[in-house]
């Protein structure tokens, strides 16, 4: 198994484009963030396993390539806070921070090179463009709903990465919303965020967020991540991309009828007369090409007609649309374009074609996509980009680099307990243990190695394997893929490195075990291969993890894990992206 | 979908669910089948659990009670069905029960949109906001909205209090009254395009609607069940 994972080592490339391990101080899940006078503002936010104590941004316009030289400038972090936890999540994920630095004084259609700092630990050296303050021609993308299909979501994520260096004037990426499935609960953004680093370039360029609120978004997460988009819990606001280009971000979670639409209105009037083109997002879509229509429609479309909106950027229905332009219910070369709906990840939905406003010119279908859109003096111009399907499907173990591969040779101890905390270890003795090949469990017919006296029995096993920690170093990425029923705890070389379904504790003193069916492979992150090499050393190093059900008499139990690194096969994304709609607009006073 | 189904079986499993429910309304009004308001009762549970497990807004944890006037209907009206070859009428505990289920179901809704109302549900605020405009043409401003639902939600609790406490009749009129005008608050605030949403929810006024008359029938507005 290691022979073979060298040899197909020696043959790919490293991706190179994995996210920080969040542990200490150091800087990860960065993500920049525009709302208002994006030519002078951003917000440079971050998180850090620990609190820490002095989080600062250094930035300049020209790059220090490594260098040791000081950058011109330096903000300190003026929020600082511990993300709102569950009371679940705790004991696993307390202390886990944010920061936020905002930064002003830019000048425009400017790129910054910048470094984050916490407690004296730096991120790598990256870059952002600010919007320009005249009428030249740029570039931004959209998107909704990443808050499931985590393999799809990490494709498109670093497509956009790629997209920003293959078109420099790309400048910023609206996010429809619908980041993660709940949220509540870090768990779920924790994931999310480090896969948002992937959107930054190869070459290291970040785009800046304009975030929009969705319905899975709900509770204080939200503006602990992205620093009060527009105000708290309301955020809805205007971000002027340029003198000629306002985004409106509406929030489709709250009032729709009240001070919102009032507040829209007076947007509208203001920014109408002034700009040639005028955009709004907002996440559940008006005009869908899945569900029913949603309920701002009455309140916010009457508006949008009126002032004359050019472009709504519609999320929610996980499918790829582009209506007609609307007005009155009727197709109507003044009416509005809307456009969407989602496709960050989110398995696609069939479309309901013979809705009258995605006929032709309009279109719909699915596939995971972003909207490219370009503005240039005398048009707009709209690109829905999708990844190829092979782009995109689901995790599977033997597209990626085995370190223990799918259906390896465990160790296994059932029916009793190892004692201790000496069995995560390398230098543990398991020749006692029984060999099986993974998955082990009963029932639903998922299981290699069946554990047929389990149910009423023992609720939990124990799993050793070996693999050579030599192999990381080259690795960008290494996950632990997992389908379980109900939970488990996993340790490297004797440390927890990940858990999923059990509350606090482990072996027989474990506690708030939850139920959890194994419909199909799970990932956890767990660092790049150059982190966990200098973690665990050369040599064999051992993956146990322990597996749990949540009582002995569960009616059915799985744990089937593997260990890999990043994808054997990547095709170049930009390369295989399809074209799937693209359409031009004139500007309202030549249509 | 999101309980790890295909897109299409989801769907086909929607599809009959809804023709099943087509066919319960039928026959509950021409002749009453217990196992199809049995089915009725069951995907009820099932849908309102579905939304609390997989929750897309932040009222969803209350899905359970806030179905459960949509459940209670169906249960009800199976408990008040003769059997076969038993007479119309029925004896007092059979009765007794599907008035308990029947007010139950009532007051729980009554308590979970009572709850949603003072934490100023945005969708509330709009029904508030767009039934005013519609039908009067005031321009309600959200504070004075959201007051108002402050009022409301107090009220709806009150009233799913009263209801279990003192079983009054004329709360179950007023609630009637009250669950028929906030059902079709869809239809006003909307000019009529969300008038399935109004069907839907249109347990809400019928529950304790059948409740006042039942107490009106049997004159005593408690049920036995409930008697000392």
């Amino acid at each position: 198994m290691i022979t073979t994972a060298l040899l197909l080592l020696a043959t790919i490339a490293p991706r190179g484009d994995a996210w920080t391990t969040l542990e200490g101080t150091t800087p990860a899940q960065w993500r920049l963030s525009w709302s208002a006078d994006p030519q002078h503002r951003i917000t440079a936010s971050w998180s850090t396993r620990e609190a820490g104590t002095e989080h600062f941004v250094h930035y300049d316009v020209v790059p220090r390539a490594g260098t040791d030289a000081p950058y011109a400038h330096k903000q300190a972090a003026q929020r600082n806070g511990e993300y709102t936890l569950r009371k679940d999540e705790i004991a696993i994920l307390k202390g886990a921070s944010y920061h936020h630095a905002r930064i002003t004084g830019l000048e425009p259609s400017t790129t910054y090179w910048f470094q984050l700092e916490s407690d004296g630990v730096r991120s790598k050296e990256m870059h952002f463009l600010t919007a320009p303050a005249d009428d030249r021609a740029f570039r931004m993308v959209h998107g909704g709903d990443s808050r499931s299909g985590h393999a799809a979501r990490q494709q498109i994520n670093s497509y956009i990465g790629h997209l920003a260096d293959e078109f420099p004037n790309l400048i910023t990426f609206a996010h429809g919303g619908d980041y993660i499935l709940w949220g509540e609960l870090w768990a779920h953004w924790r994931p999310w965020l480090s896969h948002h680093e992937l959107t930054t370039s190869p070459r290291g360029r970040v785009l800046p967020l304009i975030p929009t609120r969705g319905n899975h978004d709900p509770g204080p997460l939200f503006d602990e991540i992205f620093d009060d988009p527009g105000e708290p819990t309301l955020n809805y606001y205007t971000t002027d991309i340029s003198p000629q280009v306002s985004l409106i971000t509406l929030n489709s979670e709250i009032s729709a009828a009240g001070d919102q639409a009032t507040w829209l209105e007076a947007e509208l009037k203001r920014l109408r007369p002034e700009r040639r083109w005028l955009m709004t997002q907002y996440h559940r879509a008006i005009y869908p090409a899945v569900k029913d229509p949603a309920a701002m429609k009455p309140h916010w479309v009457p508006l949008f007609e009126r002032y004359d909106l050019d472009l709504a950027l519609e999320s929610d229905g996980h499918s790829v649309k582009r209506t007609v332009p609307i007005r009155a219910e009727a197709q109507d070369p003044t009416g509005v374009v809307y456009i969407g709906e989602g496709g960050l990840g989110v398995p696609q939905r069939d479309p309901k074609t013979e809705r009258w406003f995605l006929q032709e010119p309009g279109m719909s279908g699915k596939a995971h996509h972003v909207v490219l859109l370009k503005f240039g003096e005398g048009y707009m111009n709209s690109r829905i980009m999708g990844l190829p399907e092979s782009q995109t499907r689901p995790f599977f173990p033997a597209d990626h680099v085995p370190l223990i591969a799918s259906g390896a040779t465990w160790r296994y101890l059932a029916g009793s307990d190892p004692g201790g905390e000496a069995w995560r270890g390398a230098g543990f003795d398991d020749s006692a243990w029984k060999t099986g090949t993974a998955g082990f469990g009963f029932a639903d017919e998922d299981d290699v190695t069946i554990l047929d006296d389990m149910r009423g029995e023992y609720s939990r096993v124990y799993l050793r394997a070996r693999f050579d920690a030599s192999a990381l170093a080259d690795l960008s990425e290494i996950q632990l893929a997992v389908r379980y029923d109900d939970g488990f705890v996993a340790y490297l070389n004797g440390v927890e490195v990940t858990r999923s379904s059990v509350g606090s504790g482990s072996g027989a003193s474990a506690d708030g075990i939850e139920a959890h069916e194994a419909k199909g492979w799970e990932l956890f992150p767990l660092g790049t291969g150059a982190e966990l090499a200098s973690r665990l050393g050369e040599g064999d190093a051992v993956l146990a993890i322990e597996g749990h059900n949540k009582t002995k008499g569960s009616s059915d139990f799985t744990l089937d894990p593997c260990l890999v690194g990043p994808p054997l096969d990547r095709a170049p994304l930009l390369d295989e992206a399809v074209l799937l709609d693209e359409f031009t607009l004139s500007p309202r006073e030549d249509r | 979908m999101e309980a790890g189904l295909p897109e299409n079986v989801a769907s086909l499993i929607d599809q009959l669910a809804a023709g099943v429910l087509l066919a319960v309304a039928v026959s509950a009004i021409v002749r009453p089948i217990r196992a199809l308001l049995l089915f009725s009762a069951a995907w009820m549970v099932a849908v309102s659990f579905a939304i609390w497990t997989n929750p897309g807004s932040t009222v969803d944890d209350l899905a359970p009670i806030a179905h459960a006037v949509r459940v209670a209907a169906p249960l009800g009206l199976i408990f008040l069905l003769p059997r076969s070859g038993e007479k119309l009428t029925l004896g007092i505990a059979r009765t007794s029960i599907a008035l308990w289920i029947l007010l139950l179901g009532a007051a729980a809704t009554f308590v979970a949109h009572g709850l949603e109302a003072l934490q100023h549900y945005g969708r509330f605020v709009d029904l508030i906001i767009g039934s005013a405009k519609t039908w009067l043409g005031w321009n309600v401003s959200q504070s004075n909205a959201e007051n108002l639902l402050t009022a409301i939600g107090i009220h709806d609790l009150l009233l799913a209090a009263l209801l279990l406490l003192r079983r009054w009749r004329w709360v179950a009129g007023w609630m009637a009254l009250w669950g028929f005008i906030t059902a079709f608050s869809r239809v006003t605030s909307t000019g009529g395009a969300d008038w399935h949403q109004s069907l839907i929810r249109i347990a809400n006024g019928g529950v304790p609607l059948a409740l006042f008359l039942a107490w009106w029938q049997l004159v005593r507005p408690v049920p036995t069940l409930f008697k000392k």
